[in-house]
Formats: C-alpha cells, structure tokens, sequence
C-alpha cells in the first residue's frame, strides 16, 4: 500500500513533467498542422482544387497555408475526418508511403499499426472510436461470447483473465474457473481445499457473483 | 429595306454598348462616392476574382483586410459575357471578402474579374513592412512535358527524406481506471502514464527514430489477504527506422518494434529488412528476441527468425496475400514453426474480405499435438455496405491452444491442449428506416470441445431523439452461454457537442446461472455515464463513472484518460 501511495505521484508528476518539458520546446519544435514544406513539393494532388492558389497559400511563401485555412476533407475527398482525425497534421497521411488511396482503403490499418497483432480481427471501430484510442463496450462485447460477465467479473480487470491485456493481447482463455483462479485456490485454507482434493467443480458452492462466499447445501 | 435594317441593328448595338459604359461609369462613380471621404480622389483600383459562390446572391472574393477592403466597399464583376455587376462588401477576412450582389443577381462563375476601389491611405495604413521574396530557380521545366499523374503546379523532384529538416511528434497521455467492490470491500486501481517520440530525420540520414513508453502503476487491496501491488517502466518501442518510402525500395528497422511486413509475429527485438520490387510486391526477414506479451515485456527468453511475402494483384493493393514463416526457440530449444497466411479483397463497392489463418506445424518433439500441420488460429470475415446507409458483416472465429513453451496465456492442462477448441460464427446486419432511424441486429453461435451456445442483440437507434445532435439507441440482447444464460435490454443516450460527446447507459439483464439449484438467478444493472471531448486542439479527456448492482453488492468504477498531442 506504501509503494502505491509513493507510486501514484510519481506517474503523476512524470506526466506533468514531459508535458512541461514538451510544451516548453525542450528541444522539440512543434510542427504546425498548416505549415507546408517547401522541400516537400506538392505531395497531395491538386487537380480538383481550386484554380486560384491564394485560396489556400500564401503568396510569396507558397508554403504556408493562410491563417484560417480550411479543408472540407469529406466534401473534397469523400473522406470524413472525424475525432481526433480533425486536427491531425496533413502529412501524418500524405506523405512518403505511397499513395494515400492505397492506405485509405484498408481502413485504421492503413496508417494505425495493430497492437493486437491481428488477433482481433479488422474491424476496429467495434471497440474504438476516432476520439481517442480508449477502447469501449467491453462488456458488452462480452456478451457476444460464450462467457458473459456476471457480478464480480464485470467488475474485474481484465489482464486477470488475459494476462496481455494490458499491451493488448486478448488471446482467447479456456472457461474453467481453475484457469483463471488457481491462485485463489492454492491460497484458501480456510478449509484447505487443495487438501481436501476440492479442485475441480467449484459451482457446486461457488456462485460466479461475488469472490468468496460458497452457497452450502442445507 | 437592307438599309434600313442596317442602321436599325447598328442604332440597337450602339445603345446597347452606351448604356453598358454608362452603367460601368455609374458604377465607378458609385464606387468612388462610396469610399471614406476623407480619401475620395486618391482611390486605387485593385483586381480580384470571384473565389466561389455562396446561396443567396453572395459570392467570395479573392481579397479582403490585408489589401485595404473594408465593409461596405462596392465592388464592381466584369462577367464573360461582357456585362458589370455591382456588389458591396458585407463580411471581411484577411485574404477573402464575401460580397453582396445588387440589383437581384442570383450567383456569379466562380473565376470572374472584378475590381475594388480602395482609398490609397488606407492601403498604406495596412501595408505590412516590405518582404523579402525568396529567390526563384530558373524555371526549366516545358508545360508539354506535363503528363497525367504528376503533380498540377509543377514538375518538382520531391526532397528525399534525409534533405528535410528534423521534425519531432509527441505524444503524452495517462489514464487511471479505480474500482471499489463492496463485497470484502475489495478495490483495484490501475494508473498509466506514457507516451511515445517519433523524431524523423534527426541525425541528417532521412531515419526515424520512435520511442514508445508506459509506466503501470496497479494496487489490489484485498480484504482478509495480502494487497498485490506492483509497479513497472515498460518500453513499448525504441526503434531506429530507415528506407521503406517511395524513394527507397529497401528498408530496415531495429531495435524494439511490432514487426511491420507481418505484425502478427508480434513484437521483436532485433532488425527487421523489407524490400519492394518493381511491381509493387514485397518480401522481408527479421530475426531477433520475442518479449513476453504481459505488462514487463521480459525479454531474452525467445528467439525468432521469420519471412514474408506480400504479393499484390496490382498498385492499388485491392487484392492481396500475405504469407509468413516464423520459427521461434525458447531458452535455447526449438518450440514454435508457424505459418501465417492473410488475404484481402478490398474493392471500393462490392463485398470485401478480410482472412487471416496461423497454422502450427508440429514436430515429432510436440507430445501432445503430434507431427504435422494444424489450423490454431482463423479470422475470416466479409461485409457489404450499401446506398442508404445498409450493410451487414460475416465474420468466422475459430481458436485453439498451440503446444509451446513461450509464455503467451496461462498454462493449460494436456486434456485442454488437446481438445479445447471455440469456434464462432456471426451475422451482424443494419438497416436504415428512415432519415432518423436504423434497426440492428447480430446473431452469433458458438462450438466448443463441450457444448454449444449462442446469443442474439436486436435493436434500434434514433438520431436527434430529444435535441439535435443526439443519438438513442435501445437494445435487446440475450445469451445462451456455456454457465450461464443472459437476457436483457439496454439503452444508450449520447449528446454530441462541437469537441466530443457525453453517453448515459442503462442495462438490465436477468443472469441465471446453471449448475445451482437455488439462487442461480441475479437481475443485474449496469449505470455507465461518460465524457469525451478534445479542447485547445491537441488535448483529449475523457472520464466515465460506472456502477454496476446485483444481488446485495455492487461495485463503483471511475476512470479518466488525458493525452495530449504535440
């Protein structure tokens, strides 16, 4: 408990610090989104665009975009920036991959690496939203499977059943409740149940809906 | 008679030519009378170009503050066909002004000239101190030297990555997720802070350089047992990447990174060689340790050496296939041969199809699996959407354990290596009723090694129910599970907002629990509300309370996420 309370500071105030460290430019210089390189040259197509450059560009310093410059990337492109998506630099997409039509077409994966590892399958927007990367609706996906969340494990973590969780493996888990509880059996003695040979069909007096308490037959 | 209509014709074009210079002379004048009086006779006339028009009789022209316009200026529109309109300034930026057109003209063609008429003295007010204008190259390149596919402005080689200047992108966040239990009065907090640097040409030789870190802080206080409680720095990537862009077909990386030509070997440390061919097609090797999958990412346990080939039916990779080898070694003994294979048909209309299989092949030191080839691993899934906002997903599940000794779950007993299997098959579809209204619906079953199951939602969802930007959805679900089976409804409310969005959900479901003879029934509420949005540009936050009850207990969730973008 100690460990934590010095703990949780720490992250804390490692987080406050990079942000201080970074928004003061500590030798980082932020890149604005409407800042075009000269070196660059063209890379996003221009041919449905406007005929009168000043639209968009300044004009004795063809790479910057005017203050205020706007991009209705759906109506242009038929491609909706939504989210985060919004505010992301142009070049986070259109640069030197290829063209950004291949990419687009896969989806998140285009330009998103999957920390799943492919596991999860393609459609990413199950879980994510373009927000933020903060997936949703875990629970409700769980119902979708052959072990819907009951009492106490809707309310546990879920790195206690997938231990990858927390770098994003979700690899699949064998049911049995000795799979994810053999910790808690080898450490109850009150009774013994290793002793006593209890190892196997814990619902004949565990109830799935709380962490302790067995149901004994009157 | 030919006389006479002569002179007629000539009379009616000379009319019409006066009346035409009259009109632009009287719109001059108006155009002059209507500048600050102060500057009247010192005018200056400035060109412009309608930009694009605007509903209502407006158009936006190609000038504005910094040139001296100001509200009220009358503008003066020479059209193609040789007529003058007039219009007066009614809304003002910096480079672009919108104009109001006089006399019930209903639009012009975008590219039209035109003029202003400004007071010099306000021009020179606002002139900004003279700039310097960067010398020009001699321009070389013809305009019939231009081809489909090069870039409209011009010819331009574009710079290689190692000629730009540095550019450094950032990002840090911290997330915190707190929940209380009150049966044994059971608390789990789990904190994060992290983030991840990618430098890009940051040493002159066109690489990019990516760090990835999180540090895990988890405290489980238990009441009638030791409180667990750990806390760890883990490095997610530090990686040095270089080549791989349209300029170079070659490309490597090394360091810790998930393997790009296949990321379904997973994360490595060690070097990864890509290289593209002249069609478009691509193979690669990598080689190095594998980090356990769990939250301290421990490495030196495993080896792995891998390849791939990516094979595209052509440039625009709607078609392709993927297949990769990785043979891995833990702690010095030959433990895994896997066979990755993907296909993907991604046409812009039509179905699409995504597949992915891991195929283990066993060696005679497998005990429990034997010799030979077997399917661990198949996501297949294909989906169609339609004009009107329709579409539907099929997607197949099949997963079983692989025999090996890297650390990847939690170990299993041989019986479990030997017949645990789960398979799953969906169908999930949405139809759009109206302008407001869509009806989803997904049924899925499911096979294992002891029984089988399945599980049903049904439900509908309406835009602006209540206020505008709104969404209400209402869902009914039920599942047949292998321990229990779940019925119940749940409703959803979400508000929109310019930066993010607010949710309220509600679920009850009845959950009967097999095996238990009496109180095998609990009826659970789950009370979920949350907060997300973006402010200042580059900060998200997101916060979200949760309570669910059952029985007599119920257990309290808070979490919040902070990240901000550099």
């Amino acid at each position: 408990m100690h460990s934590h309370k010095r703990n949780l500071p720490l992250a804390l105030g490692l987080f406050c610090l990079f942000v201080a460290c970074v928004t003061k430019q500590g030798g980082i210089e932020p890149f604005e989104k409407h800042l075009w390189w000269e070196a660059r040259g063209p890379v996003i197509p221009h041919e449905s665009f406007p005929a009168d450059c000043k639209l968009c560009h300044v004009g004795e310093t063809w790479n910057s975009l005017v203050e205020g410059f706007e991009f209705d990337h759906h109506a242009e492109t038929g491609v909706a920036l939504n989210g985060s998506h919004a505010d992301a630099k142009c070049l986070r997409c259109h640069n030197d991959r290829g063209p950004v039509d291949v990419f687009a077409v896969q989806g998140c994966a285009g330009c998103h690496e999957d920390l799943h590892v492919g596991t999860l399958g393609a459609n990413c927007e199950e879980c994510h939203a373009e927000q933020t990367w903060r997936p949703f609706g875990q629970i409700e996906q769980h119902n979708q499977t052959r072990f819907p969340l009951t009492g106490v494990h809707a309310a546990t973590s879920c790195r206690r059943c997938h231990p990858g969780a927390e770098v994003g493996r979700f690899l699949p888990q064998d049911i049995e409740c000795l799979t994810c509880h053999q910790d808690d059996l080898a450490r109850t003695n009150n009774p013994n149940h290793a002793a006593l040979g209890w190892i196997n069909d814990c619902d004949r007096c565990h109830m799935p809906t709380n962490w302790n308490q067995a149901e004994l037959d009157q | 008679m030919r006389i006479g209509l002569l002179v007629g014709l000539w009379t009616c074009v000379s009319v019409t030519a006066v009346s035409a210079r009259a009109q632009e002379q009287a719109a001059k004048a108006a155009i002059e009378d209507g500048v600050d009086d102060a500057a009247a006779g010192a005018v200056q006339s400035i060109g412009l170009r309608v930009s694009f028009a605007k509903p209502g009789g407006l158009v936006v022209i190609d000038r504005g503050a910094d040139v001296g316009v100001a509200p009220g200026d009358l503008v003066l529109f020479h059209s193609r066909d040789g007529n003058t309109y007039q219009g007066t300034v009614v809304e003002l930026d910096d480079r672009s002004a919108v104009v109001e057109l006089a006399g019930g003209v209903v639009a012009l063609e975008t590219g039209t000239k035109g003029e202003v008429l400004v007071p010099e003295k306000r021009i020179v007010s606002r002139r900004a101190p003279e700039q310097i204008v960067p010398e020009q190259l001699p321009w070389e390149t013809a305009d019939e030297d231009w081809t489909e596919g090069m870039p409209l402005l011009a010819q331009v080689d574009a710079v290689r990555p190692e000629q730009r200047r540095r550019e450094v992108t950032a990002r840090a966040y911290s997330i915190g997720d707190m929940t209380y239990t009150s049966e044994d009065s059971r608390s789990d907090s789990f904190f994060r802070a992290g983030g991840d640097v990618e430098i890009e040409n940051g040493w002159g030789r066109g690489g990019r350089l990516h760090i990835d870190w999180e540090h895990n802080l988890r405290q489980t206080d238990l009441d009638d047992q030791d409180d667990e409680d750990f806390s760890d720095l883990r490095v997610d990537r530090l990686s040095y990447a270089w080549g791989g862009t349209r300029f170079d077909h070659e490309g490597w990386e090394a360091g810790r990174f998930l393997m790009r030509g296949m990321p379904e070997f997973g994360v490595v440390d060690g070097v990864e060689y890509g290289h593209r061919l002249s069609n478009g097609q691509r193979f690669g090797l990598s080689t190095g340790w594998m980090p356990e999958p769990d939250t301290d990412f421990e490495s030196g346990g495993d080896f792995q050496v891998s390849g791939y080939y990516h094979w595209a039916k052509d440039g625009n990779e709607l078609l392709t296939l993927d297949t990769g080898f990785q043979k891995t070694w833990h702690n010095g003994r030959g433990d895994r041969d896997l066979i990755v294979s993907k296909l993907q048909y991604l046409p812009l209309v039509g179905w699409n199809f995504h597949g992915t299989t891991w195929i283990d092949w066993y060696s005679s030191g497998d005990d429990t699996k034997g010799s030979g080839p077997e399917l661990t691993r198949a996501l297949l899934s294909t989906g169609h959407r339609w004009e009107g906002g329709h579409g539907m997903n099929v997607n197949f599940r099949h997963s079983e354990f692989p025999e090996i000794r890297r650390f990847e779950f939690t170990p299993v007993a041989v019986d479990q290596l030997e017949d645990d299997r789960n398979d799953r098959l969906s169908i999930a579809g949405w139809r759009r009723t109206s302008e407001r209204q869509r009806v989803h619906a997904e049924i899925g079953v499911f096979d294992d090694e002891d029984e089988s199951g399945g599980d049903l939602e049904l439900g509908v969802d309406v835009k602006d129910l209540w206020t505008e930007r709104s969404r209400g959805d209402v869902t009914f679900f039920n599942t047949h599970g292998e321990f229990s089976k779940v019925i119940g409804t749940r409703l959803l409310y979400s508000k929109f907002t310019r930066r993010g969005h607010w949710d309220a959900l509600y679920e009850i479901a009845r959950h009967d629990q097999e095996g238990f003879e009496d109180n095998d029934d609990i009826l659970q509420h789950r009370i979920r509300g949350s907060h997300d949005f973006r402010f200042d540009g580059d900060w998200d936050l997101s916060v979200y309370a949760q309570a669910v009850l059952w029985d007599s207990e119920q257990s309290w969730s808070l979490g919040f996420y902070v990240q901000k973008s550099f």
